[in-house]
């Protein structure tokens, strides 16, 4: 039966690391604001452009029904 | 004449039936219009916005790559750290379970060291109440001291042999 090891890794410099990784998380927060922030604007986008259609269709339709 | 002139003039005009409707008509399509303007360029200033939430990820993106790319330079290459590792124990271990071996035989050459030197030792004894050859007492006695000087040798091989397990240990129990 083997026995179990444990492995260690030394980190040097490990102030760095923690300060980057820090940093990391920080700017992950933020994009994720940012994606959160595009999909509201495309939803309105979509919303806006639907309505900019469906006003199409109706003035197209009222202009066919007023026929002289 | 004026009959004429009323012929004449309905050629230009057009008559137009349900004019209220018509007129209606016209009017909420002009209005719709408008409202498709104002739709229009609320999907151009919302586009514009859409740019500029782009660019800002653009440059997140950029700077947190830059960020897990300094991490991989500060961080070690863990890829192989558990093989080579591993390897190192084991010879280690090779190593240690050798010098138990060294150590087992030593002992039991120093055992059977120690039995030669009890007989020797007897055999001395008996001898002093046989004759009184002085060439074989010192034969014995250089027996003796070589046996005496070898099993010195020995234990002090041993001891190294000890010390060097214990150094092999202390650097296992670091790994």
């Amino acid at each position: 039966m083997e026995r179990k090891r444990d492995i260690f890794i030394r980190l040097k410099k490990i102030s760095e690391v923690v300060e980057t990784l820090e940093k990391i998380k920080l700017t992950e927060l933020e994009l994720k604001k940012l994606f959160s922030e595009y999909d509201r604007l495309n939803l309105i986008e979509n919303k806006t452009f639907d309505n900019w259609s469906n006003y199409l269709e109706d003035i197209n339709s009222k202009l066919d029904h007023s026929t002289l | 004449m004026a009959m004429k002139k009323k012929e004449n003039f309905e050629d230009l005009y057009v008559r137009l039936y349900d004019t209220h409707n018509k007129r209606k008509n016209i009017l909420s399509a002009i209005k719709n219009s408008l409202i498709m303007q104002e739709e229009l360029e609320k999907v151009v200033a919302v586009r514009k916005q859409k740019a500029e939430v782009l660019s800002m990820i653009k440059k997140k993106m950029s700077s947190i790559n830059q960020d897990y790319q300094s991490i991989k330079k500060l961080l070690p290459n863990v890829k192989n750290v558990i093989s080579y590792t591993e390897k190192e124990l084991s010879s280690l271990e090779t190593q240690v379970s050798m010098l138990n071996k060294n150590i087992f035989d030593e002992k039991n050459q120093i055992q059977v060291d120690k039995e030669l030197i009890r007989k020797l030792n007897s055999s001395k004894n008996i001898d002093s109440f046989e004759d009184t050859a002085s060439k074989n007492s010192t034969k014995k006695l250089k027996k003796t001291a070589l046996g005496k000087s070898s099993s010195k040798a020995k234990l002090s091989k041993l001891d190294r042999i000890k010390n060097n397990l214990k150094v092999i240990e202390s650097k296992l129990n670091h790994l």
